[in-house]
């Protein structure tokens, strides 16, 4: 019997080192972050599983991560698998060929179709989503106890807290990332999306919607109901979270990120989705998906698929979910019962419902400092909201020709 | 005969180590980069890139580039910063070294102390005093005063990076003017004071041509040095504030600076890289300028 065992035993370690290939992976989470020990603790179980060995190497620090792929990669000494990245680095590395295209490769079917668009760049997939997130509205229950399901219930409120002298609704209104929700709820959009793949001649940042969208946020600082210091992009983010986080306001607009200052705050606060605009829509809010990516300088593929798909499976995915509150990007995942009694990621997942990925195309530096500058043109007076978007549009088109060049 | 051959020999053996490191570090990538400064290479050129000849330079030297204003401000910030910073430096000097002062070396401490700080963290520093809720601005809201959109105005910008990279550099100058100063013979002073020179006038024909001689070589350093300031630009107001929507370029904005804007957004490296040598090649043509100017200026004496 003893015997057995130690046969069996030298036949494990054998096959583990004969057939279990050793695996190493890039995560851009820190030691010790929550995802870290999450994402360590599935790949303990994928080496058990497998017999195969994994590395984990964190590199805190996206530009640095982008840096090292790029230099590392192509010499065969980077990492097998990357879990996790923000996907707008995705047409970027694909561009530079160090993304392995995953079409006929893998099941992508148990994913939000969302994410899939999130990591899909010219007609190919180039990683497994695993969380995503965006900007929700976070709301303060001392002032109000239920979130507002619409815009226009949300202007009684405002007026009363700035009638006390605090402020109803905060966020980074000149800072495109956290505005982009309401451009789209009205119709604006950055790029069209045609046949899979951004069409960037098709630009909707000076669309009707756009126009509509703009002079809808410009009408609350005319009515004196956001401050001034949400007109300037260089006061816009310390005011709203510092305003909240001290319980000066009632609504905010933004990521789950600041939720950790609300808690040391000992505050009492919901979330919920961004509140239907008076045209009847939702809010569409950009959201980023975490990816898992394998490089395509890889030489244990068939390995490094099998980690990435059992990483992003619906039993470690869930498990994942709980230790981190990120949201997850299945729909079973949503639907195990752990999760769906979740308040916290039950009402982040409403939102993502809700929300656009975030183009993935590297034409988006094109995009951010033009549209920002717009928008203290406009909240600045310094030109009308058509002229102004129009010009935007025309800068990001220029600036894309050159950078295509 | 062969005993030196084999001096020279062991003499390369013993630079090896150097040389590999320049050839590896220093060399390379400088004519590297000048290859690449000849091609497309770039984000949508990236797995395969060609030879373009001379378009990215005639890319950059075309009417519409913004090379053009960008140079304007990298030539005058090269020689008004310079100039401010050596000035006050002798200016702090001068008064340093009056005989009248008292506790003169509490004060030169005191005066050392930017220089002592690391400059990666005091420009930093500096970021947030003069943000738009800094500590500047809070003071004058204190005092009832408007706030100064320090580093967001252009104007103001541009006074504002003046200003910093002087409080930064004026130290060194201030010490190496104080040594110069303090090198004047004091009996040629004496002289003077017994001939009835006012004080204007010992300093105009005594302390300045005395010390010129110091002053100039380390005039033309900064020169060069501030030419291509990349760190205090960066850190301090990033290049901005744009002039107009979405330029690759602000006011602040000197060639590298810019070069490394252009390099992260349009992410052409070869349109950068040809930008590379262009900085290159203008500074060898200031600093050649410079030194031959302060030649003129040697034998004038």
């Amino acid at each position: 019997m003893k015997k057995r065992i130690v046969l069996l035993l030298a036949v494990a370690v054998l096959t583990a080192t004969f057939f279990g290939a050793s695996l190493k992976v890039w995560t851009v989470y820190k030691e010790d972050m929550a995802a870290y020990q999450a994402l360590t603790l599935s790949i303990e179980q994928f080496e058990a599983n497998t017999g195969h060995s994994v590395d984990i190497v964190s590199i805190p620090d996206q530009t640095d991560m982008d840096s090292k792929m790029q230099i590392a990669a192509p010499t065969g000494m980077g990492p097998d698998v990357i879990a996790t990245m923000p996907h707008d680095i995705i047409g970027k590395w694909a561009n530079q060929g160090i993304l392995l295209a995953l079409n006929g490769k893998a099941d992508m079917e148990p994913f939000f179709d969302s994410t899939i668009r999130a990591i899909t760049y010219e007609g190919k997939m180039y990683g497994f989503p695993l969380s995503v997130e965006s900007v929700g509205l976070v709301y303060n229950k001392a002032f109000v106890p239920t979130a507002p399901q619409t815009f226009e219930e949300m202007i009684p409120v405002m007026e009363r807290m700035e009638q006390d002298g605090l402020y109803g609704l905060v966020f980074p209104s000149a800072e495109p990332y956290h505005m982009y929700g309401i451009l789209s709820g009205f119709g604006g959009y950055i790029f069209g999306w045609e046949n899979d793949a951004y069409n960037v001649q098709d630009i909707g940042m000076n669309n009707e919607g756009a126009n509509e969208a703009i002079a809808y946020l410009k009408s609350f600082f005319e009515r004196g109901l956001f401050p001034d210091s949400m007109r300037d992009r260089n006061t816009q983010h310390g005011f709203s979270t510092g305003t909240f986080e001290q319980g000066k306001a009632a609504f905010q607009i933004n990521g789950p990120w600041v939720l950790a200052g609300l808690d040391a705050a000992g505050m009492d606060y919901g979330v919920a989705p961004i509140p239907v605009l008076p045209n009847g829509e939702y809010p569409h809010p950009f959201l980023g998906v975490q990816f898992i990516g394998i490089s395509a300088y890889s030489k244990n593929t068939p390995a490094a698929i099998a980690l990435a798909e059992f990483l992003t499976g619906k039993e470690q995915m869930a498990s994942y979910a709980l230790q981190t509150t990120l949201t997850p990007t299945r729909q079973d995942v949503l639907e195990d019962a752990r999760i769906a009694q979740n308040e916290m990621i039950g009402a982040w997942a409403q939102q993502a419902s809700l929300g656009t990925p975030m183009p993935n195309i590297p034409e988006m530096s094109a995009v951010w400092s033009a549209w920002s500058d717009a928008l203290q043109v406009i909240y600045f007076d310094r030109g009308t909201i058509s002229e102004t978007l129009d010009e935007l549009a025309e800068t990001i088109s220029e600036k894309i020709q050159i950078m295509r060049k | 005969m062969k005993r030196q051959t084999r001096q020279h020999w062991l003499a390369f053996g013993y630079l090896t180590p150097a040389l590999t490191a320049i050839v590896l570090v220093t060399l390379i990538p400088a004519v590297y980069n000048f290859f690449i400064a000849f091609t497309n290479f770039g984000l949508f050129h990236y797995q395969s890139y060609e030879w373009v000849g001379l378009a990215n330079f005639q890319e950059i030297l075309s009417l519409d580039s913004p090379l053009l204003p960008v140079m304007g401000w990298t030539l005058a910030w090269t020689f008004l910063s310079s100039f401010v910073n050596v000035g006050l430096g002798f200016l702090v000097a001068l008064m340093l070294t009056h005989p009248g002062l008292r506790e003169r070396n509490l004060y030169r401490t005191l005066l050392i102390i930017p220089w002592a700080l690391p400059g990666v963290l005091s420009i930093q520093m500096w970021h947030s005093i003069l943000g738009a809720d800094g500590f500047f601005n809070r003071m004058l809201q204190a005092l009832g005063a408007t706030t100064i959109p320090w580093l967001t105005h252009p104007g103001w910008a541009r006074l504002s990076v003046i200003m910093v990279n002087a409080w930064l550099s004026f130290p060194y100058f201030m010490v190496v003017s104080i040594a110069a100063i303090q090198n004047i013979p004091s009996e040629v002073k004496e002289a003077a004071m017994m001939d009835g020179a006012s004080s204007w006038q010992r300093f105009r024909w005594i302390t300045l041509p005395m010390t010129r001689v110091l002053m100039l070589p380390l005039w033309i350093t900064q020169v060069a040095f501030q030419f291509n300031n990349f760190n205090l630009i960066y850190l301090l107001t990033g290049g901005g504030p744009r002039l107009s929507m979405g330029d690759y370029y602000g006011a602040t904005d000197i060639m590298v600076s810019y070069t490394f804007n252009l390099m992260r957004e349009a992410q052409r490296y070869g349109l950068t890289s040809a930008f590379g040598v262009l900085t290159f090649l203008l500074t060898v043509g200031i600093l050649l300028l410079s030194t031959s100017f302060t030649r003129a200026m040697k034998e004038g004496i």
